[in-house]
This record gives C-alpha cells, sequence and structure tokens, in this order.
C-alpha cells in the first residue's frame, strides 16, 4: 500500500529516473478499447469454468470484498481503507465470479488521481484472488480491466507495490509490461523490502477527430481531458534515460 | 446496551452508550455513502484501530495468550541469568536491524519493574533469599546491572539514530512506547552499577566458578559496548582509548561465542522473563509482530558487525580525505548489499562526516571545495579561485555553496540504506551537471583582457573537468547498484550493461584528458620567472607521481576492466 507501510505513516516524496522502459507494444492489453466496466467471460471450453468480471456496485459488495482481501493478504486493513478506495474510485474495482463459488473469487480495488499536480497517476492497492481459483488467468484480467478502466480516465502511468520476494505478482504484473522502478528497503510492517512497479501508459496514437478542445481559458485539451504541454515531473535531464519510441 | 451489574470496563463505568446518537444522524445518509473530513487521505483512513482486531487491536487479550504471572524475585539459577542475558542481547540486535523496541528489547519484563529488584528498597531480602544455588543476588544485583546496561546502551543508540541522518520507520523504529530509557540517567551511574556486579561475580562463592566466568564475560561485554557507544562522539579526541574498547569487546564476544549457555529446560522460570505480547500493554500503535529471537551465533554476528562498523569510524574519523570517504561510503553499500550495515553504525558515518557546523569533526565546509579539486587534479582550488577575488569572493560564493551543499549530501547519502541510497545518487547525477556547468559559465566569462596565458586557461578548464568524473561515477554506481537491487528486467539487463560500458568509456576519456593536461599555474609576476616556474611545475607534474595522478591512473586501470566486463556481458 502506498504511502503507508512505515508505521507513522509517512509519505515517500523521492523520485528516480527510469533508465530504461521497455517497449510496451507487446504488453498492450488485449481486451481492445470497449469498456472495461462491462461484463467480461474468460474464454473456456466449458460453462463450468466461466468466470465473470463485473465492477463494483456498492456497500452489498463490500464484505465480500473485505473478506477476500483479509484472508488472502498478510497486511491488515480496516473498513475505511476499503471505503477511501470504493467510495471514491468504485468504478475501478472489479471482482471476479465463478460458477462454483456464491462469493467472487476475486477483487482488485485502484485509485485514480494527479500525482504531485503534474501527472494522472493510477494506483492498484490490493489484488487479491481467491487460493482455490488461482492459475486461471483471474488476476490478469482483473487488472486488465483495471487498466483499461483507467485509460478510460486518461491515465499517464500505473504503480503498485509488492514484496520484494512475491514471484507470483512479479511475474503477474511483469508480463503485463509493469516494470521496476524501485525498491523500498523495509517498507511493510514485516521488515520486508517492497518493489514499485511502474506502467507508463502512451497516450493514445490518434488524435480526435474534432482536433483539440479549447476552453474559454485557452487552455487546450485532448480527448482524454489532460493538459497539452511540457510534463514538469521528475524525469530529469542529468540522467541517462531513453525512452521507447511508439 | 445490557452490563452486567458487576462488570467493570476498563476505564471505569462513566461510559454512556451513544449508539442511537449515531443512528439518529445517519438516518439521512444513503447506504454506501460516506462522511468524511476536509482532504480525507489514505493516511487518515489507515490511522484508524479496528477494535477487537488482533493484527491491530495491541491492547486485545487473546485466549492462547494466557501466560504465568511474572514475578520479578522468583530465584533463578545462574544459567537461567545467561540465558536472559543471552536473549536480551539477541533482541538488541534485532532492534538494531530495525524492529520496534517494543517488540524486542522491552520484552524483557525486566525493562519493565527495575524498581521491584532494587535491594535497596527490599529489607526483607534476606528473609526470602533461601535457596543457595540461586542466590538472589543474581537477579538484584547481576541483572538488574545488565538491564540498566542494556536500557543505557539503547539510549545512546537512539539518541544518536534520532539526530534524522536516517529515516525513522525505515532504517529504525523510534516509538519508546512510553516506556524510559533511563534517559537521563548518567552513563557513569551505569558502569558503575556494571562494576558492582563485577566485583560481585569475582567475590562471590555463590555462584559455581564457571556460571560466574559465563556471567563476568556478559557483563564486561555489556558494560564495553555502553562506553564505545558513550565514546563515538568523543571518538576523534581519544582513538586510541576507543580502539582498546574495541579489542576488549572483540575478546568478550569470541568468548561468548565459543562458550555458548545450554539451553533451559521448557519448565524453567525464566521463561516467565520474556513476553513477546508485551507492546498490548504498552503505549504503542504498533500492530503486534512476534520477532524470531536470532541465535547466539546469529546474534554474536550482528554484534560482529557493529563491531566492524565502529572499527571503521575509528579509521574515518582521522581520514581527511574526501576521496577516501567517497571510496568507503561506495565499498560499504555493496559489500552484504542489498542489506545495509547496522543504521546506528551508518548515521554514525554521516554525523562524523558532518554534524551540521563541521566537517570531520574540525574542518570547515569551505575545506570541502579545495579537497575536490586537490584530490581530483592535484591543483590547489586557490589557483582557481585567485582570477575572482580568492575563496569566499562573491563571483565564487554561489559555486562554492553549490559544491558544499553537493559534496555533504553525496556523502553522507552513501550511508543511506541501498535502496534510498541510489534514488539519491539519481538526484545528485543533476547538482553535479550544475557545478560543472557553474564553473564553465565562471571560465568564459573571464575578461580576454585579463593576459591570461593558454597554460592557465588550460588549468582552469580542468577545474569544470575535475567535476565530471565524480557525476560519471555517480552515474555508473546507479547503473550497478540497479542490479544488486534486483531493478531489471532480464531484458533489460544486456542494455544496463551496455549502459555502464558507455559511461565508463566516457569517464576514461575524461581522466585521459585530465591526465595529459595536469599542468601548474603560476602567480602573476615576471615573465622569466613566470617561465621558469612553469617548467618547475610541469616537471613536477609530469615526473613526480602526486596522489592525485596515481589515484587517476589506478581509476583508469579499473574503469578499463569495469567496461571490458560491461562489455562481456552485454554481448553474452
Amino acid at each position: 500500500m502506498e504511502e503507508y507501510r512505515r508505521a507513522h505513516f509517512r509519505i515517500s516524496g523521492d523520485h528516480s529516473v527510469k533508465l530504461f522502459i521497455l517497449d510496451l507494444s507487446k504488453f498492450e492489453t488485449a481486451t481492445g478499447s470497449s469498456s472495461a466496466r462491462q461484463h467480461m467471460d474468460s474464454q473456456s471450453d466449458s460453462g463450468k469454468n466461466v468466470i465473470t468480471y463485473r465492477a463494483y456496485t456498492g456497500e452489498d459488495d463490500l464484505p465480500h470484498v473485505m473478506a477476500l482481501v483479509q484472508s488472502e493478504l498478510s497486511e491488515p486493513y480496516v473498513i475505511y481503507t476499503f471505503r477511501y478506495f470504493l467510495c471514491q474510485w468504485p468504478h475501478l474495482a472489479f471482482l471476479a465470479y465463478s460458477p462454483q463459488s456464491s462469493s467472487p473469487v476475486g477483487v482488485i480495488v485502484c485509485k485514480q488521481s494527479t500525482h504531485r499536480n503534474s501527472y494522472n497517476r493510477g494506483y492498484i492497492a490490493m489484488l487479491s484472488v481467491d487460493k482455490a481459483f488461482r492459475k486461471r488467468g483471474i488476476a490478469s484480467a482483473l487488472v486488465r480491466s483495471s487498466i483499461e478502466a483507467m485509460k478510460e480516465d486518461g491515465v499517464e502511468e500505473i504503480v503498485l507495490e509488492t514484496e520484494y520476494d512475491n514471484d507470483a505478482a512479479l511475474s503477474l504484473y511483469e508480463s503485463l509490461g509493469f516494470i521496476r522502478e524501485k525498491r523500498l528497503y523495509r517498507f511493510y510492517l514485516n521488515g520486508k523490502d517492497a518493489f514499485r512497479l511502474v506502467l507508463s501508459v502512451p497516450p493514445p496514437s490518434s488524435p480526435s477527430p474534432s482536433g483539440s478542445d479549447v476552453d474559454d481559458s485557452g487552455t487546450s485539451f485532448t480527448a482524454t481531458g489532460r493538459f497539452i504541454g511540457e510534463r514538469t515531473h521528475f524525469r530529469r535531464t542529468g540522467g541517462l534515460g531513453t525512452q521507447s519510441g511508439r | 446496551m445490557d452490563m452486567d451489574a458487576d462488570y467493570t470496563a476498563p476505564g471505569g463505568s462513566s461510559f454512556r452508550d451513544v449508539t442511537s446518537v449515531f443512528a439518529l444522524a445517519s438516518q439521512e445518509m444513503d447506504p454506501g455513502s460516506i462522511v468524511a473530513i476536509d482532504a480525507f487521505s489514505l493516511s487518515d483512513a489507515m490511522t484508524a484501530t479496528e477494535i477487537g482486531e488482533p493484527r491491530l487491536d495491541t491492547g486485545i487479550q487473546l485466549e492462547n495468550t494466557e501466560r504465568p504471572q511474572f514475578d520479578p524475585l522468583t530465584p533463578l539459577l545462574p544459567e537461567e541469568i545467561c540465558w536472559i542475558i543471552d536473549r536480551s542481547m539477541a533482541y538488541e540486535t534485532e532492534w538494531h536491524a530495525s524492529n520496534p523496541l517494543a517488540h524486542t528489547v522491552f520484552t524483557l519484563l525486566y525493562v519493565h519493574c527495575l524498581n521491584d529488584v532494587d535491594p535497596d528498597v527490599l529489607p526483607f531480602l534476606p528473609m526470602i533469599d533461601l535457596d543457595s544455588s540461586r542466590p538472589l543476588e543474581l537477579i538484584t544485583v547481576i541483572l538488574r546491572a545488565y538491564t540498566s546496561g542494556l536500557l543505557k546502551s539503547c539510549s545512546l543508540a537512539w539518541n544518536e539514530l534520532s539526530k534524522g541522518s536516517l529515516l525513522d520507520t525505515e532504517d529504525w523504529q523510534s516509538d519508546k512506547s512510553d516506556v524510559s530509557l533511563l534517559e537521563g540517567w548518567p552513563v557513569r551511574a551505569a558502569i558503575a552499577r556494571l562494576d558492582t556486579a563485577l566485583a560481585w561475580l569475582s567475590t562471590t562463592t555463590k555462584v559455581p566458578p564457571s556460571w560466574q566466568e559465563a556471567l563476568k564475560i556478559r557483563v564486561q561485554f555489556r558494560r564495553t559496548i555502553l562506553l564505545l557507544l558513550n565514546s563515538t562522539e568523543s571518538l576523534p579526541r581519544g582513538p586510541e582509548d576507543f580502539n582498546e574498547l574495541l579489542q576488549s569487546a572483540r575478546h568478550s564476544l569470541s568468548v561468548i561465542r565459543a562458550h555458548p549457555c545450554e539451553s533451559i529446560s521448557s519448565s524453567s522460570p525464566a521463561h516467565a522473563a520474556f513476553d513477546p505480547y508485551i507492546a498490548r500493554q504498552l503505549n504503542t500503535f504498533l500492530p503486534v509482530r512476534v520477532i524470531d529471537v536470532p541465535s547466539l551465533e546469529q546474534t554474536c554476528d550482528a554484534y560482529e558487525r557493529l563491531l566492524n562498523g565502529w572499527e571503521d569510524l575509528a579509521k574515518l574519523s582521522n581520514t581527511y580525505q574526501l576521496s577516501t570517504w567517497n571510496q568507503v561510503g561506495f565499498h560499504q553499500s555493496w559489500f552484504g548489499a542489498p542489506a545495509a550495515q547496522p543504521a546506528y553504525i551508518r548515521s554514525c558515518a554521516q554525523t562524523l562526516f558532518y554534524d551540521g557546523i563541521q566537517i570531520i569533526h574540525n574542518q570547515p565546509q569551505s575545506w570541502l571545495v579545495d579537497r575536490l579539486f586537490e584530490e581530483t587534479i592535484g591543483v590547489s582550488y586557490h589557483v582557481f579561485a585567485q582570477h575572482w577575488g580568492g575563496q569566499g569572493s562573491a563571483s565564487l560564493l554561489d559555486l562554492e555553496r553549490k559544491i558544499i551543499h553537493t559534496i555533504i549530501p553525496h556523502v553522507r547519502g552513501l550511508w543511506n540504506n541501498p535502496a534510498r541510497r541510489r534514488r539519491f545518487l539519481v538526484k545528485s547525477i543533476y547538482d553535479w551537471h550544475i557545478i560543472y556547468d557553474t564553473l564553465c559559465v565562471l571560465i568564459e566569462g573571464l575578461d580576454v583582457s585579463d593576459d591570461i596565458d593558454p597554460v592557465t586557461f588550460r588549468t582552469l578548464n580542468q577545474f569544470s573537468q575535475a567535476v565530471v568524473p565524480w557525476r560519471l561515477a555517480s552515474i555508473t554506481e546507479v547503473i550497478l547498484s540497479g542490479f544488486q537491487l534486483e531493478l531489471y528486467h532480464p531484458l533489460e539487463r544486456p542494455f544496463a550493461y551496455w549502459f555502464a560500458a558507455q559511461v565508463t568509456d566516457v569517464h576514461l576519456n575524461y581522466l585521459d584528458v585530465l591526465l595529459k593536461g595536469m599542468a601548474g599555474v603560476v602567480p602573476q609576476g615576471e615573465s622569466i620567472v613566470r617561465l621558469l616556474l612553469i617548467w618547475v611545475v610541469s616537471t613536477y607534474t609530469y615526473s613526480i607521481e602526486s596522489p592525485s595522478r596515481k589515484e587517476m591512473q589506478f581509476q583508469q586501470h579499473f574503469l578499463v576492466a569495469l567496461q571490458a566486463m560491461s562489455m562481456a556481458m552485454f554481448v553474452v
């Protein structure tokens, strides 16, 4: 969890230069441009194994979300933490259902906001899949759903933290194009280090049909609502940075 | 709320049931809606504690945590005292490894009842001291002295760590949970109490000789550690005494390691001396985490790391070479990475280099500016500064301030934990470039009518070039530390090596330029005298191996090897 894993809840303000950014084209999500808020079915050869996904709808889902997260993750979260995310960004939370279970078998909880007044950053706060339903691509589908939902709101990068030795999570996210931005020393309460993973989301390649929309102040916007202009965040000119061409 | 008439809730009976107030107020809210304070943040949400959640509610009393009542005056055998001391040592090393006091040192229950074992307030002691194999002095004299020394040791370490060089909750845990570390108690008093314990052990007949020695060596070790902690700040004034203490500590540690105490039986009352869940009774909000107690071997290794760190500090305290500090900083961060040296040692190193006022305990900050150029290109900063009115002149104030404000955090930052050190180096790359740019602007701004000969101009240009190797070394370190911290995807690694090779190539080019161009600058004077001086200085520079030249040549060899290895890794 970002900004928490210190016992005194100190906000980390460190920056880093990403020296290498992989060409993400081969990691482009396969869900297409359809709204991630719609139902999606996993491909399956049997109706029994069809996993369905839907967005978080409200308070009725909250107990299931909490149960899934608290049973699978070691870090304790109070209900206010769940409400913080789910009340403000319900459209970024998704649940996975299986015909074999009356309760959700997977959940993802995210947020999206302007980071340091500069750019649109998404954050994956919690991802949990029932042990009995792992290795079925549910986690991957949930992450893709949330990425697509964030893209609809103009996300520029998505970050998360995970334990440095959580190989399953690292494999999952790296297969989706996330790279390790930084290592966080003794990030968790149990003293373990964490990796902060980041996925840089390129802007849409094609401009909107009507060109830039200009508001009354003269500021121009892209179709996704971002300001056009030079980004002023942490990429410093002093490092040997490279940008992937797209 | 129904309550039994005889039930007494914690906090008394003045609680009032206000459920109806909340129920009435929330009637107008829709299901799922939330009322939050302005700018309700994630930190606000996560600060809440759920009463009854075992992982969050530190005060909850779980059924399976029933423990036998602890009586500090329970008589114990000498081997049980030894066992308690060894376990407390292990917990101390765990605190130094950035675990909270409430989960480590404070689990020793004697910490919380030192007054209860004070023989001066136990006039009835002789009446209950009936077991000759379990003399109460083992508790009232030995264990009390040891525990006092332990707390005072933690207090001294806490004082150093709280200076802010390292990050609380990341490199160390400052929470004292309102438990006294005997902060106001003089170190001399703690030493005196330990000396009393040693004296009793030397003269008593109540303890078998073998256990006398075992207890003596442990009390002696505690005494030495306490003295080392107390002497670190004054290290520069008394390095000989400090080294003697180090030798004594190493000797004691080797004896403890070579003669471990036997484990005690599971029914021993000594087990009651530790409560891993003591945090539930203390004023702390940290969720309880039961720390695995390291073995004696691991504990000794941890203390050895502390002693090695102190030894390094002793040497550094008399080291007035910036480049040596730089190299030691890089070396200690790579040795044992991604783990870091004990936080206490790293904090001491940072304080030793710069305590907020002076550099290495007695040098002014301006000393750094001269050292930078003297050690890199073998020329005093004065040679450069004289063209702008001398060191400290108005024209050079900005440059000198930038150099000082870059070098101090650069060197101190090497003693951060590896992850934070890398992020800091990334930022410093930009700062080094700013210094380079400032130097170039100054040189370019020299008036052409100043009649500066080409040799002088070449030397002045070297000052700007002198900064570049520092920047390039930082870039290389950032790249290579990415491997250390496991940051690179397998597909990225070859290109990381390729980048490292490219940067090293540029670094080597700069070293070539600097080595070729090391010539002196002569002060203004008669033309014949100037020519003679130019000849003398040039002869000196090229024929006699100055330290900076030797260092550059060593860097060349090292970087050639590094470049070759990096390219090979890229190709493979």
